[in-house]
């Protein structure tokens, strides 16, 4: 029996990282889109599904999974076929995986909103958290472009979400006025993630819901 | 026999990982990398872990980067330690990882706002504690709540997971945070630190500690 799944998302958030792996595995979905101006995330409703007030979360069969890792890997582990990670030979390869996605969620994207949204850091000046972000930013991309150098995908030859992770973190960095251009193999990186079909059907699914969300509030 | 080295720094999350090799029993070597003089930049650990963090586990040469995956590899490898609950399917499997990464990117770099604000910005830390202390009290108030009816974060039974929990909470604590009127994590504190695998990786660790100010 196929899952009843319902992705709550938001415009431009890490959930497109999310849409792009349901759309990787082919599986149908419903799409909310959370309107966090409008504080759509503190409504009572939402909060029962989502004590944190966060996006994503994946609504399975009618019980909830927040985290977007602990929803990635869940996709992999409901839609194999769809390979969104690689295949692990062991536990010890499986926790390679696990770290990947760790550091992404722990380092990477925290550093991200540094550039991109300092303010979320400081009741002060958001200047030295935009600069340290930044700082931070700089040593993950020098050591992931170095990786990048030596293989096409994060994980190897076969792209994995957590290619689609790392571009994420890209884009929104450069949303925060970070110039890229200094990480050929990042660029190069960010551009094979751009041709993936799934990666612009979830943008265009993305782009079309807010659009009606935001012709609702007209 | 597996060969086991731990990368760590006494006081920080390595803390974590410290306590569940212990309640896995295994033999391991612990190697402290002192932050303070850099040593995470060092050539020697570089070559160890490229991305200069730690905890990392080596694995009969092998590296675990990230806590929550060796937490996770652990478990895996020790299923009699009782590291994490069994997870009858991949949806109970799903909600444990939930779990483990709402700690690693949620409550971590909270505490690292309030406990090391020098660590998010290059001016003024002052207003950064202050932010962090905001974005601390949500998430030890929900702990508090959901720990009113149950000793553990799981129920009857311990889980590493406690210990992940206890040691942001504490690491908050020494940031200045004020856990005062939160009973029930109080109460959890105290049967974290009466947990025995949890004291001898404190012992463990005082003596990483001692071999640290020898080396200085």
């Amino acid at each position: 029996m196929p899952h009843d799944l319902k992705l709550f998302a938001a415009y431009t958030a890490c959930t497109r990282v999310t849409m792009t792996a349901l759309e990787v595995t082919g599986a149908a979905y419903d799409l909310h889109m959370i309107d966090f101006h409008a504080g759509a995330n503190r409504t009572p409703e939402y909060l029962a599904l989502n004590p944190q007030g966060k996006v994503p979360c994946l609504v399975i069969d009618g019980q909830p999974l927040t985290e977007n890792l602990a929803i990635l890997r869940w996709l992999h582990a409901a839609y194999p076929e769809a390979k969104l990670f690689p295949a692990a030979d062991s536990a010890l390869d499986e926790a390679r995986h696990l770290a990947v996605l760790g550091s992404l969620g722990s380092v990477w994207h925290p550093s991200v909103r540094a550039i991109k949204v300092p303010f979320l850091w400081t009741k002060g000046d958001p200047a030295g958290v935009k600069a340290r972000g930044e700082e931070i930013y700089r040593g993950l991309l020098d050591q992931l472009d170095s990786e990048l150098a030596e293989r096409r995908w994060c994980f190897g030859d076969e792209w994995s979400i957590a290619d689609t992770y790392y571009w994420w973190a890209y884009i929104n960095s450069e949303f925060g006025g970070f110039d890229l251009s200094p990480w050929q193999n990042v660029a190069r990186h960010r551009a094979d993630n751009e041709a993936l079909p799934q990666l612009q059907r979830a943008l265009a699914k993305e782009r079309a819901a807010h659009e009606a969300m935001e012709a609702a509030k007209q | 026999m597996t060969d086991i080295t731990l990368y760590h720094l006494p006081g920080a999350c390595s803390r974590v990982v410290m306590t569940a090799l212990e309640q896995c029993g295994v033999d391991y070597a612990d190697h402290p990398v002192n932050l303070m003089k850099g040593e995470q930049h060092s050539p020697e650990f570089r070559r160890v872990n490229p991305r200069g963090k730690i905890p990392v586990l080596l694995v009969d040469g092998e590296l675990i980067g990230e806590n929550a995956a060796i937490q996770w590899w652990l478990d895996k490898a020790y299923p009699e330690a009782g590291l994490l609950p069994k997870s009858a399917n991949d949806w109970d499997a799903a909600q444990v990882l939930s779990d483990l990464f709402w700690i690693s990117s949620g409550w971590h770099p909270s505490v690292r706002a309030n406990m090391m604000p020098i660590r998010w910005t290059t001016g003024d830390p002052a207003p950064v504690r202050e932010r962090g202390k905001e974005l601390v009290k949500p998430l030890v108030q929900a702990f508090d709540a959901r720990m009113a009816d149950r000793p553990w974060w799981y129920g009857d039974d311990w889980s590493i997971i406690d210990v992940y929990f206890y040691w942001n909470y504490t690491t908050a604590e020494e940031g200045q945070y004020d856990l005062s009127g939160l009973d029930n994590l109080a109460a959890h504190r105290a049967r974290v630190e009466a947990w025995p695998a949890f004291q001898r990786a404190l012992a463990r660790e005082n003596a990483a500690r001692e071999r640290m100010a020898n080396a200085a």
